[in-house]
């Protein structure tokens, strides 16, 4: 099941435009390893879960896979054939806005190379570019 | 514990806009630079610059501590701060705080996992919720790492802050029963209920039921 908020104050929103870097979400937090998207975007709700099933089955249980991201975005469109007017159209899916440097995913409990093989099979899903990081190194 | 390092800083030029500013900046990490700050001790801050190799070997060691000699006066300084680019490659900005080698600080220290833990044998996962504890200790004895031996943890076993084994003179700062390391048991992943709403609740329609 794609995820989404359970609670909003307005069902449909502005497209916007997704502009600058990430300057929260940009480091990873959790895991030890971490998927980083390059480029801006959205990335549907049903992207994200075909990243989470990819990414589970090739864990197989052996790590912890972390969604950095959530789809806060309602995206709305007008059924085809349809004449221009008569107000906005119906929510179609909710995304997520991300911008270079969002972590994406994280893998907690696996070895480098896993997770490398992990995360390559997840960005095949994902419309953005992406590139593999670990920890950042602390002092 | 890593001794103290001595690194080559240069006082920035005051005649470009005081030094600072992002073209300042900018123009420094161009040239292999990294600009910084010295503050602390109720001195006024110094804006400097350090090379980049000098910060990447601190990095790659470990080293908390270092010497840098300024106008002809030598000084400790403690790595306060350390701030990355977006995408986590390059360093933009380093925060040096005065500190005497035998004063009492608190710093960050990265814990040092060690062992394979029994329960991961049996079907666990190694969970390691953080991975660094911030101590208390004197400048002058900051420690590497904190080794934390796993070999004992089985399928539920977990590692607190009050159970860690750190050397003398270094205290942690924090909840004791901070939980840091815990073999967990794996769980099937949970189904979605089927009754899962496909929309939302809207804040506002909800307030206008329960207003009429």
């Amino acid at each position: 099941m794609a995820m989404m908020p359970k609670r909003v104050k307005f069902r449909k929103s502005q497209k916007g435009r997704v502009r600058g870097n990430a300057t929260r979400g940009n480091f990873v937090a959790f895991g030890d390893y971490g998927l980083q998207a390059l480029e801006p975007g959205k990335i549907s709700a049903q992207t994200i879960e075909a990243g989470r099933v990819v990414g589970s089955q090739s864990v197989k249980g052996g790590g912890k896979l972390y969604i950095r991201i959530f789809p806060h975005k309602s995206v709305t469109s007008i059924p085809a054939e349809t004449r221009m007017g008569k107000g906005k159209g119906e929510v179609e899916f909710w995304a997520a806005v991300v911008k270079p440097g969002t972590i994406l995913y994280e893998l907690a409990g696996v070895s480098e190379e896993a997770a490398r093989a992990t995360f390559a099979r997840i960005s095949y899903k994902l419309p953005v570019t992406c590139r593999f990081v670990a920890r950042r190194p602390t002092l | 514990m890593a001794s103290a390092i001595k690194i080559r800083v240069e006082a920035r030029d005051p005649a470009k806009n005081k030094g600072t500013g992002t073209r300042v900046s900018r123009k420094l990490r161009a040239s292999g630079k990294i600009p910084a700050i010295v503050y602390g001790h109720n001195q006024a801050p110094t804006t400097i610059s350090v090379a980049k190799e000098s910060v990447l070997e601190m990095i790659k060691k470990q080293i908390h501590l270092v010497e840098i000699e300024l106008n002809g006066v030598s000084e400790t300084v403690l790595v306060r701060d350390l701030q990355w680019c977006h995408l986590g490659k390059d360093i933009l900005h380093l925060d040096f705080a005065r500190v005497n080698a035998d004063e009492s600080i608190e710093t960050e220290v990265t814990l040092d996992i060690r062992g394979t833990a029994p329960g991961v044998a049996e079907g666990g996962l190694l969970a390691i919720l953080k991975h660094s504890v911030l101590v208390r200790c004197s400048a002058g004895s900051i420690p590497d790492s904190i080794k934390v031996d796993v070999s004992g943890l089985g399928l539920g076993g977990a590692i607190h802050t009050h159970e860690l084994v750190l050397p003398a003179g270094v205290t942690a700062v924090g909840e004791p029963d901070q939980l840091l390391i815990h073999v967990t048991v794996p769980t099937a992943a949970v189904e979605p209920e089927a009754d899962t709403p496909s929309m939302p609740v809207v804040i506002k329609a909800e307030r206008k039921e329960k207003a009429e």
